[in-house]
């Protein structure tokens, strides 16, 4: 059977698109597979950050391979597909080494939209009153101002500079002086200063009613000295004290127990943790069906003559049993296995039309494409 | 050093580093068959209840010390383990302090007990310890 997956799909499998993906794009994260309790908890974060315009912090935390990244990005997604709500989603990943927040300051700023800022600066400044305002967001950093004012430049080398500025980036004299700058962002607390006084400025220009900064693999606080973790958890609680209106911290740790959540995170910022929080164990045996399930029924096209085609509701159960074992499946194991699986069927259904496997045949086959997975099977 | 006291510092180094005891003092019988002195008819400290005591408060100590190793280690183990992943020695002996307080006499000593077994510790890069049994699995 000749095809084009790119264009038309898996027709002989009755798939839209190729469902099992360890590596998802941007489109997959619209994708929600069985864990309706966390969809729940996802509804219920956008509605409350819709309606109330308190700035909070929410905890994310998953078990290894539990689905977090996944969870964040389709939050993203969420915001973006309703633009009406006004909420502008930002994804940073924790850097793997740092030695303050300043490495945390760069990592969002990379990922916020500064030409947008800069526009939203122009237009607020020009405004006595609402510049009064501004000048006094960014008394600390008063070389921010000049940074944002250089971003409407008309040289490119410029704006590119004040870009980089804004960034944390570290400059030589020559490029300080070009700016109008008296130094780059240093310190925890003029970064804070920058950060707090670029969110209020999106939301003073109508930007957006709340900015969502997800901040992902915060677990790694953990790998760093407790004086590195205490300066990040001083940042963000710095950062969010000072923007008391429209911002949303979601904080995202992966890890084997939630409880140790705690222990990385200072009892200050803890306190100011809202109630709202989203936890992912393993996945058990009936929600690792359901999950599965659920991903083919999302690409079905087609007339279908099985749900479960191209296998068989045993031989699902009986794979993920053998990858459970009791102690919990994740999604990512999961998708490796179903992967497999659905790569010999698309091979056989492809070329001989047919295609059967027993429950045996399937276990055996998960088990090569497992292999080096052991940490994430369960034992 | 004469062949006296030359047994006994054997022995009372043995016992302290070992738990070992010489069979009469483990059984306080005159089983000599098996003893690893070479002339049991002259042995130095036959008879000598005092001495064995002191062999006995030796083992005691020992075994003390063994307990409490066992213990520093599975608790430093099973951080890692419910953690599942590498950690800065100084975040374990934070974990450490809050779930098992007073098993370390400080966070030095954490890492200490980090460095000083490497059968079951893991170094990373600077500082972040995993456990060796991820990396025979990797």
């Amino acid at each position: 059977m000749e095809r084009d997956a790119s264009n038309q799909g898996f027709p002989h499998l009755y798939l839209s698109e190729w469902p099992f993906r360890t590596v998802p794009d941007d489109a997959f994260t619209k994708v929600w597979a069985d864990r309706q309790q966390v969809k729940e908890h996802i509804d219920r974060l956008l509605w409350r950050w819709s309606r109330v315009e308190n700035s909070t912090i929410h905890l994310v935390w998953a078990d290894l391979g539990a689905g977090k990244t996944h969870t964040l990005k389709h939050i993203r997604q969420r915001c973006l597909d309703q633009r009406h709500l006004g909420i502008i989603p930002i994804y940073a990943v924790m850097p793997k080494q740092l030695r303050s927040f300043l490495e945390v300051y760069q990592a969002i700023m990379a990922n916020l939209d500064l030409n947008a800022l800069a526009e939203a600066f122009a237009r607020v400044y020009r405004a006595t009153s609402e510049r009064k305002l501004v000048d006094g967001w960014f008394s600390y950093v008063p070389d921010a101002i000049s940074a944002l004012r250089m971003m409407q430049s008309d040289r490119t080398q410029d704006r590119l500079l004040a870009t980089e500025w804004l960034r944390g980036t570290k400059f030589a004299r020559r490029g300080l002086d070009t700016l109008g700058v008296t130094r780059y962002v240093r310190t925890t607390d003029e970064a804070v200063a920058i950060v707090s006084g670029l969110t209020r400025l999106g939301r003073l220009a109508g930007q957006y009613r709340r900015i969502v900064v997800m901040l992902d693999e915060c677990q790694r606080i953990g790998n760093f000295k407790l004086a590195v973790g205490r300066d990040i958890n001083i940042g963000l609680q710095t950062w969010y004290d000072e923007v008391s209106i429209g911002l949303t911290l979601v904080l995202s740790f992966g890890s084997g127990e939630e409880k140790f959540v705690r222990h990385l995170l200072s009892p200050e910022l803890q306190s100011r943790e809202d109630h709202l929080r989203v936890s992912m164990p393993l996945l058990s045996k009936s929600e690792a069906v359901n999950f599965v399930q659920d991903l083919l029924n999302h690409f079905r096209c087609g007339d279908v003559p099985s749900p479960w085609f191209p296998w068989t509701r045993e031989t699902v159960e009986a794979v993920i049993g053998h990858i459970d074992r009791d102690s919990g499946v994740t999604p990512r194991v999961l998708m490796k296995a179903f992967d497999a699986l659905l790569t010999e069927a698309d091979f056989q259904i492809a070329n001989g039309g047919q295609f059967a496997i027993s429950s045996g045949e399937a276990i055996k086959l998960v088990e090569n494409s497992l292999r080096g997975w052991e940490d994430e099977v369960g034992e | 050093m004469d062949a006296g006291n030359s047994w006994r510092v054997f022995c009372e180094h043995r016992v302290s580093t070992t738990g070992w005891l010489p069979e009469c003092v483990r059984t306080e019988g005159d089983r000599c068959w098996d003893c690893p002195l070479e002339d049991p008819a002259a042995c130095p400290i036959r008879g000598d209840p005092d001495y064995f005591d002191y062999l006995r408060w030796l083992r005691s100590r020992y075994v003390a010390r063994e307990r409490l190793r066992v213990r520093r280690i599975g608790a430093l183990r099973s951080i890692l383990v419910r953690h599942k992943l590498p950690l800065h020695w100084q975040m374990v002996a934070k974990i450490a302090e809050g779930e098992f307080p007073k098993l370390f006499d400080s966070p030095e000593s954490v890492k200490q007990w980090l460095v000083l077994n490497p059968a079951v510790f893991e170094p990373e890069q600077e500082g972040i310890f995993g456990l060796t049994e991820w990396q025979a699995r990797a």
